[in-house]
């Protein structure tokens, strides 16, 4: 993509007719949020004195301290090919500062920015490729979605045409024209399931990239009468909806990962990178599966890993290896979803890797063979480790975890625990219809 | 030409029936009757309609939401029956080659007028929008040609005819568009 100055965004806001701009950010838990401004304030917005009151959003501040300012990344400038021609409507992501003018503790993409520094500093860049999965379903006579696949052709059939697929190709054209490059675009294993992979790019693009693709998405499933949902697990039985995240490290302009004379053709960085992730994954799961229902996904027989290893061959482990090498070689990390806040996901992975290099990890050796096919006796025996099991063990882990404390920064980590505490509590006491189904009428 | 198809969307089974009633008398294909926004969308998509004949509200959608989506998307023109406050806003807001907005209670001869100058306004439109955007592409290949051919004269030092005849051979041999082989003769030449 393109990068634009001020002056070029303030030029194609003119040219192209642009009548509001969304400024956006995200909060802790993932969820953009959008202040919409007209044109005419563009450039007091662009001088960064755009205001706005942080105290009615999730994870941000007490009311005392609540003025903020967004600082809009003239590099994000893109405006929504589904609007209008003649009222266009174009975006800027931003980052919040405080009235101080230092950087907000609690914005996620200060977060990443602090990481990335960090890396910048031992001389890595931290590419990111993500493979976004996530269900379309269809609504009922009043909006509501359901859990119907289109496929299934649910309250009204219209013959041999998969909408589902008609959405996905329009999704893809239209991402393109905001400029991402899409790798792949196909129907996953589950009904009414669909995947599209866009090209890795420097993290902090793609985690920007990732909150784009979701409103993308949304907006044109909302265009075709479906509903998009990222929700890790809506269906039992059948598999979830991952967020596999394709990492390498470049120094120098040469992939980091990559040795010709390596084990594997691996160089010493990548091992200890996969050494830092396996062992901060169980601390690092309540930010890449943040939610109740993401571990309702990370269970055995529906291609989401549940076991702490690495494998080159196999799908079962956290970790894979792609065959591809050379510029390409990459470590596949399989157990976030795209529930989760991308900003956050990817600066905990990064500070995990680079915390293995630091301390000179060594990984355990790879797996081969299928680990959900052993036994308990010989997982022990080779101390294969697995993830938490719900939410609430995630959150004992994150709570232990100095590195994760460090990297997230005190104000973000006990927000963040905070309101993961809450939505546990809640899951907790609240009654399940599986319960009814099991318990009504046999007690 | 085939008889233009009718798309249908109003929360009433008695309105559905009036309109289908109207519309097929006067010789038109009711192709779907829809009693919600995403019934519609869907329709819209896979049937390819000529016109959607919508209610101001739907239980899931606003009428006029959902003919903006129709018609920024290009699914087919629209008639929105609406009550008298909503169509001049909504006739502010909508390209009027492919909208028309009737107030309620509407008369069915008021409809069928309606649909009948559609029909032609927004065919009409299409086909300028066609020839127009052929224009364009026309008016982009010329640029490039006469790009090429000026590099290829500076460059090789030949007339502008035989950089012409040059482009159109090349184009001729290989199956690939004049403007095609243009940019290819563009890049190779810079390179230089």
């Amino acid at each position: 993509m393109q990068k634009l100055s001020k002056e070029d965004v303030m030029k194609q806001v003119r040219e192209n007719n642009v009548k509001f701009i969304r400024l956006q950010f995200t909060d802790i838990l993932g969820t953009m949020k959008n202040v919409a401004i007209t044109e005419s304030q563009l450039e007091k917005a662009l001088n960064n004195e755009c205001m706005f009151d942080g105290s009615s959003i999730e994870g941000f501040v007490r009311i005392e301290e609540s003025d903020m300012y967004l600082r809009p990344d003239p590099s994000t400038y893109v405006e929504f090919p589904w609007r209008p021609q003649h009222d266009g409507v174009a975006r800027l992501i931003c980052d919040v500062y405080q009235p101080d003018g230092n950087a907000f503790p609690g914005d996620p993409r200060n977060v990443l920015k602090r990481v990335l520094d960090e890396a910048a500093e031992m001389g890595y860049t931290f590419n990111v490729g993500p493979e976004c999965e996530f269900f379309l379903f269809q609504k009922d006579e009043n909006g509501y979605p359901t859990t119907e696949t289109h496929d299934q052709a649910g309250y009204f059939d219209l013959g041999p045409v998969d909408h589902g697929e008609d959405a996905r190709r329009d999704m893809c054209l239209l991402l393109e024209e905001m400029g991402f490059e899409i790798e792949a675009s196909h129907h996953e294993v589950a009904e009414g399931q669909h995947e599209i992979d866009f090209k890795y790019e420097e993290a902090m693009k793609t985690a920007d990239n990732i909150m784009t693709f979701k409103i993308v998405v949304k907006a044109i499933a909302q265009r075709h009468g479906l509903h998009a949902t990222f929700m890790p697990k809506p269906i039992f039985g059948i598999n979830g909806s991952g967020m596999h995240t394709n990492m390498s490290l470049s120094k120098n302009g040469k992939n980091a990962f990559y040795d010709p004379d390596g084990a594997l053709e691996l160089s010493k960085e990548a091992y200890q990178f996969i050494a830092g992730i396996l062992t901060h994954a169980k601390a690092m799961c309540a930010i890449t599966n943040p939610t109740v229902n993401s571990y309702k996904r990370l269970v055995p027989g529906y291609e989401a890993p549940v076991y702490l290893a690495w494998s080159t061959r196999n799908r079962s482990p956290l970790i894979r290896i792609p065959e591809a090498r050379g510029n390409s070689t990459r470590v596949e990390m399989r157990h976030p979803d795209p529930s989760c806040n991308p900003y956050l996901a990817l600066a905990v992975a990064l500070a995990a890797g680079l915390d293995g290099i630091k301390k000179g990890m060594e990984p355990p050796a790879g797996v081969s063979e299928n680990i959900y096919d052993m036994d308990e006796a010989t997982r022990k025996a080779k101390s294969i480790d697995s993830l938490p099991a719900n939410l609430n063990e995630a959150i004992e882990e994150l709570k232990k975890s100095s590195l994760m404390k460090e990297t997230l920064g005190e104000h973000l980590f006990e927000r963040y625990i905070e309101a993961k505490t809450i939505e546990w509590d809640s899951f907790r006491t609240a009654v399940h219809p599986w319960e009814l189904d099991q318990y009504l009428k046999r007690y | 030409m085939k008889p233009a198809s009718i798309l249908i969307a109003m929360q009433q089974k008695e309105s559905i029936q009036q309109i289908r009633q109207l519309m097929q008398n006067s010789g038109y294909r009711v192709a779907h009757s829809c009693h919600s926004g995403n019934e519609v969308l869907q329709a819209a998509r896979s049937m390819a309609p000529d016109i959607l004949i919508v209610n101001e509200t739907l239980p899931d959608f606003q009428g006029l939401d959902l003919a903006e989506i129709v018609i920024e998307d290009r699914l087919c023109a629209v008639i929105l029956l609406a009550s008298p406050a909503q169509k001049s806003f909504a006739e502010k807001k909508m390209n009027a080659a492919y909208f028309v907005c009737l107030t309620k209670p509407v008369q069915g001869t008021v409809i069928e007028t309606s649909v009948e100058m559609l029909l032609r306004t927004s065919r009409y439109f299409r086909q300028l929008e066609k020839s127009l955007s052929k224009m364009e592409k026309t008016i982009q290949d010329r640029k490039v040609i006469d790009k090429a051919k000026g590099l290829m004269m500076e460059k090789l030092e030949i007339g502008e005819e035989a950089a012409y005849n040059e482009i159109r051979k090349k184009s001729m041999d290989t199956g690939k568009t004049m403007s095609e082989i243009a940019e290819a003769v563009i890049e190779l030449l810079n390179k230089e």
